[in-house]
């Protein structure tokens, strides 16, 4: 936001940072090595809820193709909204590699109908801990949640110490918004 | 084909942002111009003034607080309000203010500090029993909105010199009587300079008050846009609107006094206002808001 956007009360939003998200496929097997941690076969694209009938069109698409594509592409997808009414398109299946081009073809999806803004979040599940990578800033972190409302923040900046050399980090912890009971089991 | 967004620009709330501006601009210089021509010793007022606006500017957010008996509350006393502004900021990339709360029935929020990172928006307990999850959402995005256009700091900039007439106002007798004591050699002059100082100031005074609070009600247009583009439900807004302007028109008469101090930072004024409002009110009218959503959800559905 610049200065002149300031003065004159202007608001826009940046468009989807996507470039970085495919890194964390080659980032797996030093996840596995360096954190003892396995990919439990679930990620999730988190996108804002929009006012307009084209957003709903743009979902249901990104539903419909993931769906028709299940032979090249082993994910299956479901479908959650969670309490603040954002939309999870979570895709299931074990390879992480093939989630993240499920997560691309929404991407895309959006970045079409104008809606590269909603992309919120994609969240990335590892069984002890959860990537989270921000369509904002283009970058990860981790996410420990322990409880209700409650997180392991010293475990999150081990693992992001560790992760740091392989894949782009949100340096400043600030940034590491939670996102508190990621409704995986709510899909079909 | 690729859209970049769903929402266009609105030149037309730019260029009646900018050309108010401008004009409170040139109102200034001239002001100045004319003091400078008269010899007004302008380094003492300006400097009390200066430290007076720089006080505010500095504390702006501690005395809102104080004055509105808002708390600042932690993660855990309000847990869903906080998710709600992190989900926000996360989105805008907005910093993440502090949150307080207010103790009053009447649905109301305000946002304070000369910058995002002194922000703190606050909202009323009427406004979270009243409101949906996402219609709340809306207005704490309309709050953000101001905090990311810094209003607080271009208000307070945009008052100074008007700040400076209205004392030259007040002070008139203080200060005719001093002007008249110094004017030395030009003993016979003295007070027929404070006299057209005085009837400047008015004039500049008058003027510039129209013109802030015209600036005021563009900045809520612009934050009522903001909220819109931040959220992605410009009707979640409008009805969130409808709903707070219903209840304060409602409550207002009992909660004058003590809404009063905060009145001009709510999102929907707590004073009822009739006719002459338009013109020195500090929001623009509920209708003109509305169809200004109205606007941007037909943009969205292009």
């Amino acid at each position: 936001m610049g200065f002149m956007d300031a003065l004159f009360g202007r608001t826009r939003t940046r468009p989807a940072r996507v470039d970085a998200i495919f890194r964390l496929s080659t980032a797996e097997p030093d996840l596995e090595e360096k954190l003892a941690v396995r990919y439990a076969g679930r990620l999730a694209v988190v996108l804002r809820d929009m006012e307009a009938s084209r957003f709903a069109k743009v979902l249901q698409e990104a539903r419909d193709i993931l769906a028709r594509s299940s032979q090249d592409l082993p994910v299956t997808v479901g479908d959650a909204t969670d309490k603040l009414h954002f939309h999870w398109l979570i895709l299931n299946g074990k390879d992480l590699t093939a989630a993240l081009t499920g997560a691309r073809l929404i991407e895309q999806l959006a970045e079409e109908g104008g809606f590269s803004d909603a992309l919120l979040a994609a969240m990335a599940d590892f069984n002890q801990f959860c990537l989270i990578y921000s369509y904002r800033h283009g970058r990860f972190y981790p996410f420990c949640q322990t409880g209700p409302n409650h997180r392991d923040q010293s475990r999150e900046i081990r693992v992001s110490a560790v992760l740091n050399p392989l894949l782009p980090m949100e340096p400043d912890p600030g940034q590491w918004y939670p996102l508190w009971d990621p409704p995986w089991d709510a899909s079909a | 084909m690729a859209k970049q967004r769903w929402y266009g620009r609105d030149a037309g709330l730019t260029f009646r942002m900018g050309l108010v501006m401008f004009l409170l601009a040139a109102l200034y210089l001239a002001f100045i111009a004319v003091l400078l021509a008269l010899r007004v010793p302008m380094a003492f007022l300006i400097l009390i003034i200066g430290v007076m606006l720089v006080a505010q500017f500095f504390f702006s957010d501690k005395m809102v607080l104080a004055a509105t008996g808002a708390r600042v509350v932690t993660r855990q006393q309000a847990p869903d309000l906080h998710e709600i502004i992190d989900r926000l900021c996360q989105m805008s990339d907005i910093p993440r203010p502090q949150v307080a709360i207010m103790d009053t029935d009447m649905p109301n929020a305000f946002a304070t500090g000369r910058d995002p990172r002194h922000a703190v928006v606050t909202v009323t307990r009427g406004l979270m029993r009243r409101l949906e999850p996402d219609e709340l959402e809306a207005v704490l995005g309309h709050e953000l909105s101001h905090v990311k256009n810094r209003d607080v700091a271009v208000m307070t900039v945009a008052s100074f010199f008007a700040t400076v007439a209205s004392i030259l106002v007040q002070q008139f007798l203080w200060f005719g009587l001093w002007g008249g004591g110094m004017g030395g050699r030009r003993r016979g002059n003295g007070g027929n300079a404070a006299i057209l100082i005085w009837l400047v100031a008015i004039v500049v005074w008058a003027l510039s008050y129209l013109l802030i609070r015209a600036l005021s009600r563009y900045r809520e247009l612009a934050a009522d846009r903001g909220s819109a583009i931040i959220t992605g439900q410009p009707s979640k807004l409008a009805s969130a609107l409808v709903k707070i302007s219903q209840q304060v028109s409602r409550t207002a008469d009992r909660d004058l006094r003590q809404t009063d101090a905060a009145a001009a930072f709510f999102i929907v004024p707590a004073l009822r206002r009739d006719s002459l409002a338009a013109l020195i009110s500090t929001h623009p009218p509920l209708n003109v808001r509305l169809a200004q959503l109205e606007r941007l959800s037909r943009e969205m559905e292009r």
